[in-house]
């Protein structure tokens, strides 16, 4: 365009409301913020040893990693003395390389399921989504009902979900054995977000609006049942989004007003839900659960929080946020970040690059991708196993 | 923080504020959360201001978070939308008697999310493509893609307009 240069000034002259910001506020605020994120700390520290609890059993299906493995040489019963131990061993990750399939460009990782067997994600043409699965380490390129299909998650069976995305049709679609099937939506005209998600069982939950909507306006929950082609639309209150759901049903989400996230929910199928905690004069949206355990994010301050399903308790978590996705540890990824017991893990890279995290196994199995350190770009598909 | 360090952060906030709250304004076009969009992305550069004022590209680090907050607000994965938006059709024509002003503005409201974010970071932000594409988390061939969407359909919407408009408007 040769009225580029025009674009930037007017851009410029957009006459804007006066912003209520002060300069002076905002350090007072950055240092209560230094206050809390100490306090937090300590909250942090304390959480360790509760998530170190469960977190043998969970590690133990692929052998003891560094922290269990100190537990149990020691034979300690699980106490203080163990978790202080446990906290100061080592925790390294190894990286590997995923391969990407013949012809698919800037494929990254969306997903991984709580053994660490499955992998999904997609690769770029364009615009479009290409849906790529891999089991044991092994790509493989899934076929295309439409044009564009992004793969979002997948469970211990391999059995895969994604969204499709059809010129104007967009649908879910589940993927088993290689095989795809249309998740038909109710009779009108909807639009499915932000992504669907499956439980061990096998239950398939997305948010559909009508079309055209945005921000959730009229927006309803879908399940599907395992197997099933139907949907069944869920009794949840107006304005409730759901983000996931765990292996007993459990609906992870939040209740937005006006497009916002006000406050994170756990419900059940039959839309008895309960609010999770949030620090006060905050907004609190719930992303991810499993196990245990789930993940979202608190505004304004616009961290991450970890809720405890069973003991209802809150840890927010001093990292720019929201939290993604959560394992059964408790381990959550926040903003391409691994944050386990309150601190990043150290995803480790080849010179110049960076790991970037999008999930995690509950076998400890971080999935993502790395980019240049320099210049951001994505330089493949990687796990860790941490 | 020190207080040399706070000085520095204080010059630093005091430079950038009314172009970072024009930014948020016209990526989310609500002066309330323009304000909270702000307040977040400062405070959260407070508490890692001695780390973020090393880096080499301060301004590129805080247009990140900045972009981090109004998208994570808005929804979840929104990014991933973005990269999956199929091609829009151009908005309907705008009004040309609105004020030219009014007139960008109802045009920016019209693009995809992700199209707007694009112009704003690459014509008022004066972010390069690559600051861009790691600022949204999408490759940079399409903040390439979404931007000459972006302003194709800006032409559709503003043409005559957006070629006479006036330039020095307050």
């Amino acid at each position: 365009m040769t009225d580029e240069q025009e674009l930037r000034d007017r851009l410029a002259a957009v006459d804007v409301p006066s912003s209520r910001i002060e300069v002076e506020g905002l350090v007072r605020a950055g240092r209560r913020r230094t206050v809390r994120r100490r306090a937090a700390q300590t909250v942090g520290a304390a959480l360790a040893v509760g998530t170190l609890l469960s977190a043998p059993s969970v590690l133990a299906r692929t052998g003891p990693g560094p922290t269990t493995t100190t537990a149990q040489r020691t034979g300690a019963p699980v106490a203080t003395t163990a978790s202080a131990e446990a906290a100061a061993a080592p925790r390294s990750c190894r990286m590997s390389k995923l391969p990407v399939p013949a012809g698919l460009k800037n494929v990254s990782v969306s997903g991984v399921d709580p053994t660490g067997t499955y992998i999904v994600g997609n690769g770029l043409s364009g615009q479009d989504f290409r849906p790529v699965l891999w089991t044991a380490g092994q790509a493989r390129a899934l076929p295309m009902p439409g044009a564009s299909v992004e793969m979002s998650a997948v469970n211990a069976r391999g059995v895969a979900v994604g969204l499709v995305n059809d010129g104007s049709e967009e649908y879910v679609v589940r993927y088993e054995n290689g095989k795809v099937t249309k998740l038909d939506l109710p009779d009108g005209n909807w639009h499915p977000y932000p992504v669907p998600a499956i439980n061990a069982a096998g239950d398939v939950l997305v948010n559909v609006e009508p079309q055209g909507n945005s921000g959730g306006k009229d927006s309803i929950v879908l399940l599907w049942k395992a197997g099933s082609t139907t949907a069944v639309r869920l009794p949840l209150p107006e304005g409730a989004n759901a983000h996931d759901l765990t292996d007993d049903g459990t609906i992870i989400g939040s209740m937005y007003e006006d497009g916002l996230a006000v406050a994170a929910y756990a419900w059940n199928e039959r839309g008895e839900g309960r609010k999770l905690d949030s620090p006060k004069g905050m907004r609190a949206a719930g992303y991810a659960g499993q196990g245990d355990w789930a993940t979202g994010g608190l505004w304004p301050d616009g961290t991450a929080a970890l809720w405890n399903l069973r003991t209802g308790k809150i840890v927010q978590l001093d990292f720019p946020g929201p939290g993604d996705a959560v394992n059964s540890a408790g381990w959550v990824t926040v903003a391409g970040a691994v944050v386990r017991d309150g601190e990043a893990v150290k995803l480790p890279a080849p010179k110049g690059e960076t790991g970037k995290a999008t999930g995690l196994s509950d076998t400890g199995l971080v999935v993502g991708h790395t980019v240049g350190a320099g210049d951001g770009r994505g330089k493949g598909p990687r796990t860790w196993q941490c | 923080m020190r207080p040399d360090l706070e000085r520095e952060y204080v010059e630093y906030v005091r430079g950038r504020l009314p172009r970072l709250y024009r930014t948020a304004y016209l990526l989310c076009g609500d002066a309330h959360q323009a304000d909270d969009i702000v307040q977040a992305t400062l405070t959260a550069l407070y508490t890692h201001w001695k780390r973020a004022s090393a880096a080499d590209n301060l301004d590129g680090y805080v247009h990140r978070i900045l972009v981090r907050r109004y998208l994570d607000e808005r929804r979840r994965r929104w990014s991933k939308v973005l990269l999956g938006d199929a091609v829009p059709d151009l908005p309907a024509q705008s009004d040309h008697g609105f004020e030219d002003r009014d007139a960008l503005m109802t045009a920016l409201r019209e693009l995809p999310k992700g199209q707007r974010a694009v112009i704003v970071l690459r014509f008022l932000s004066d972010l390069s493509v690559e600051a861009t594409a790691e600022a949204l988390g999408c490759s940079e061939g399409n903040v390439k893609s979404q931007c000459s969407r972006g302003l194709a359909a800006l032409r559709g919407a503003l043409g005559p307009v957006m070629i006479h408009g006036e330039r020095n408007r307050p």
